[in-house]
């Protein structure tokens, strides 16, 4: 298993990331979605990438919250993406983004209740099953929930144990959340089930109002969220750490800091002298 | 345990208030964030057609753009799950709504079906390349062709101008459209009607130079001997500019 902090492939760095000799991430990851059934100049890049770096792979459409049945061509082209490049994890978000037969794009938030659970839970199981291989099922930013009946953690624990599912930890979407909806994000952790964590996302964000942040993957991380990703991985064993970046992508010199800065920290947690845990 | 009929309509109520812009209230929600996901959906739908489209966003005024962007939104049922293929569905919902049309500007369709074409190529999936030799006869041989290509005739030069331009230039328009196997670069080259024809021939009918010059000249009334001087010209500049890739095997 790949560990160390790894970052997001992206058109815009990607011929840099395939040039690069030192100071390298330990593996990229990318959204299937961006690069199946494509060929020419990114492919060969996508390739170039993929012979260079261990690989991550993170769903954009697969909907596992949609009321819409699950579309099995997409998993069937999904299925053959993943026999060519072997991803060594597979993470999808908790939320949906299709609905009334349109895709929108976007995450939208499921509502937090019982029969949610129980649906969501039966389509990992189903996708994991036709995929052969676990889901990492990631905790999202939502800016309002909707009819909820429980809380947050309540209905991520429930759908991981419930399905079998493993847990991508966004540490950013927690620091988001919290602040969006005045909760404590150590304790939300706290009651998320750890052990199940196989992977996690770090990213920057913006806050556009007083009493709102978006996730947005436009800026640098910000220390309280790097403070907060510490206290985190005191608490589990080591796993991948990724980090986001979709907009304003910097230059490479400013990536790799912000990589190393995350290394370093995993290095210190996992390897040094607070590693009893794992 | 299926999903209860209220949570499908609430999930249903906050995608359909995305597409429509709409205000909803939605039980159990923060409404003055909800303008949050419309703004979101919204954007990446805008930047996705915005990218895909740039001469034609540039060609029509604004409110043409926004009111083609909006009611797309709206009222088209996005089916790809791949982002960067869905402007294809917005080049197919302007055609059936026949914006063209409606603002006056005739050379619309051609104009999106150009700009969506060259994605597409760029990005299509790789084809495989038939077994060719570099040395060969160019008229007798049997010519290898780049796979990923376009041969397309436009009424309106939405290859080479802009706005206004159009209008004045209707015509008979022949493209070559294809993509470079060496740099995935795509390139295109405006050819004549005897040309676009001649490589049609070629390519439908699996024929060396020589018989596709023949029954192209056929077709144009024009004599042969003169016909072979401009068409190998012609396709010895489509080899240096990579179209052609050599001689079958």
């Amino acid at each position: 298993m790949v560990s160390g902090v790894g970052l997001g492939f992206r058109r815009e760095i990607a011929r840099k990331l395939i040039a690069l000799e030192e100071d390298k991430p330990k593996f990229i990851e990318f959204a299937p979605e961006n690069w199946m059934k494509m060929g020419g100049y990114w492919k060969k890049k996508l390739n170039e990438a993929t012979e260079k770096y261990p690989v991550m792979c993170h769903g954009l459409s697969l909907s596992i919250g949609s009321p819409d049945e699950l579309d099995f061509d997409f998993l069937k082209d999904l299925k053959e993406f993943f026999d060519i490049y072997n991803p060594e994890v597979y993470s999808e978000h908790l939320s949906y983004s299709k609905c009334d037969n349109a895709h929108l794009y976007d995450l939208l938030p499921i509502p937090f209740r019982e029969d949610a659970i129980e649906h969501v839970s039966e389509r990992l199981k189903t996708v994991q099953d036709y995929l052969e291989r676990p889901i990492a099922i990631e905790n999202v930013s939502y800016y309002t929930p909707v009819a909820a009946e429980m809380d947050e953690a309540t209905f991520i624990s429930e759908i991981v144990k419930r399905s079998g599912c493993n847990l991508l930890l966004d540490v950013n979407n927690v620091y988001v959340n919290a602040f969006n909806h005045n909760y404590d994000a150590k304790e939300f952790i706290d009651a998320l089930p750890l052990d199940r964590v196989k992977y996690i996302h770090m990213a920057g964000h913006e806050q556009v109002s007083p009493d709102t942040i978006i996730d947005t993957h436009g800026s640098p991380i910000i220390d309280p969220v790097f403070d907060l990703f510490e206290w985190t991985i005191n608490k589990i064993d080591p796993v991948p750490i990724l980090l986001e970046r979709d907009f304003n992508i910097p230059k490479m010199g400013e990536l790799q800091e912000e990589v190393n800065k995350l290394q370093t920290i995993v290095d210190k947690v996992w390897e040094g002298e607070n590693a009893s845990k794992s | 345990m299926p999903l209860k009929a209220e949570t499908k309509d609430l999930q249903s109520k906050l995608a359909t208030y995305c597409k429509t812009g709409e205000m909803i209230e939605l039980k159990g929600a923060k409404q003055d964030r909800l303008h949050h996901y419309r703004r979101l959906t919204y954007n990446i739908l805008k930047e996705s057609l915005s990218t895909a489209y740039p001469i034609a966003k540039k060609t029509l005024d604004e409110n043409e753009w926004k009111e083609m962007i909006d009611s797309y939104f709206k009222e088209h049922k996005m089916q790809t799950p791949q982002v960067w293929k869905m402007p294809e569905e917005f080049y197919y919902y302007c055609v059936d709504k026949n914006y063209q049309e409606k603002f006056d500007r005739p050379y619309l369709n051609e104009l999106l079906f150009f700009e969506w074409v060259e994605i597409d190529l760029h990005t299509q999936e790789d084809e495989l390349i038939p077994l060719h030799k570099e040395e060969g006869d160019l008229l007798e041989d049997i010519l290898v062709m780049t796979p990923e290509h376009h041969l397309l005739s436009f009424e309106y030069p939405v290859h080479k101008m802009k706005g206004d331009d159009l209008m004045e230039n209707k015509g008979n328009y022949f493209v070559l459209m294809y993509r470079k196997s060496d740099t995935g670069a795509v390139n295109f080259i405006n050819i004549s009607s005897f040309f676009a024809l001649l490589l049609q021939n070629m390519i439908d009918d699996g024929t060396n130079l020589r018989d596709s010059i023949q029954k192209t000249a056929d077709t144009f009334g024009i004599e042969g001997e003169k016909a072979v001087q401009h068409s190998m010209a012609f396709v010895n500049d489509l080899m240096l500019q990579g179209f052609i890739l050599g001689f079958k095997k």
